[in-house]
């Protein structure tokens, strides 16, 4: 039988959600949703560290908190950048997009101008 | 042709999560079979605990045991914080006035005040008991998020002095480090008699630092991208 202690447990719920958060990272294109999967990736990581940290209760060890305390603040740094990039590759899709039907409705406007050119007379009007 | 990339998409999926399910029951397991580790380097840590100048075993790893994992830490806030300035500078600064009558700002006058003292007392407690830089920085930091959704104007960052604050955290950093070396002739090796007073100036201008570069990854999201 298995000794089910407490950092055991936190491991084994560390694990899961490193598995959710792998599986939203590979499994989806967007880049949001792979955003949110690398937070539930990194929160998994803190998990797996602060089981560790006490796996003695009576002798927490104080350097994984260390790295998980400096480790929190990082992520919402890094996950900010992420953010700002994700949303200036949006825009430039956008704006690529914009230019792709305008150019369209130029060919498309020219095309029209020249067809209605090159008519005959009695078929126009 | 389109088809045939379809069922290719389905079998990298499946095979995907596959792995990732093979690669979870593996770490389960290693996490049930592990042995239990010594804490040798707790024992350590706790032994030397007087000569770090403070009596808090988890601020004495951030900033005297492992002080070299925070100094470049604090070099990538200033990276980050370098990276996003741009997008909050795009936007001109908008010359919104906040209504009275906003529930936001009446909370905001509660709580803004309430945060500033914990935030003080969190920074100064981090040498004895929970608490320090980081903590206290999240702190100032949500109390900046709220004045900027109260639609108060709180920091301006084409303002030379605030990238001077963005960062004084490294700088603190390596005036101290630069000091310490003068006295014991070692990388980032904190003479015990002003230890404690060395970490205090550190943690006092990085809670500035981090809090500011904390509100500025929130403030380019929320007002860069209109």
């Amino acid at each position: 039988m298995i000794m089910l202690t407490q950092s055991i447990l936190f491991s084994i719920c560390a694990a899961i959600l490193l598995a959710i958060g792998l599986m939203g990272f590979l499994l989806t294109s967007d880049f949001l949703r792979k955003l949110l999967a690398l937070n539930v990736i990194g929160m998994a990581i803190f998990m797996v560290l602060i089981a560790a940290a006490s796996a003695d209760p009576n002798a927490i060890d104080p350097i994984p908190h260390a790295m998980v305390l400096t480790g929190i603040v990082v992520a919402a740094a890094g996950t900010a950048l992420g953010l700002n990039l994700a949303s200036k590759i949006a825009r430039f899709a956008r704006s690529i997009q914009n230019e792709n039907s305008t150019q369209q409705n130029k060919t498309v406007g020219s095309e029209k101008v020249r067809s209605e050119k090159h008519t005959p007379d009695g078929k126009g009007k | 042709m389109q088809t045939y990339w379809l069922v290719n998409q389905r079998a990298i999926n499946i095979l995907i999560i596959g792995l990732v399910s093979v690669l979870t029951v593996l770490l389960i397991v290693a996490f049930i079979e592990q042995p239990v580790h010594d804490n040798a380097l707790r024992t350590l840590a706790l032994d030397n605990l007087e000569k770090t100048g403070v009596s808090n075993p988890v601020t004495a790893v951030l900033l005297n045991y492992r002080a070299y994992d925070t100094y470049m830490e604090f070099a990538v806030f200033l990276c980050v914080a370098v990276a996003v300035v741009p997008y909050v500078l795009d936007v001109q600064v908008s010359a919104q006035k906040p209504s009275s009558e906003s529930q936001v700002l009446s909370i905001a006058k509660v709580f803004v005040p309430l945060s500033i003292i914990m935030g003080g007392y969190l920074l100064w407690i981090g040498s004895s008991q929970p608490g320090g830089a980081f903590q206290a920085s999240s702190l100032l930091a949500g109390c900046l998020v709220l004045l900027s959704l109260a639609n108060v104007k709180t920091i301006d960052f084409s303002k030379v002095r605030i990238r001077l604050l963005l960062s004084s955290g490294l700088l603190a950093f390596v005036a101290v480090i630069i000091l310490s070396f003068f006295q014991t002739r070692g990388f980032i090796i904190l003479q015990p008699t002003f230890a404690g007073a060395l970490i205090l100036f550190v943690e006092f201008f990085a809670t500035f630092a981090i809090s500011v570069t904390l509100f500025l990854c929130f403030e380019s999201i929320h007002k860069g991208h209109l």
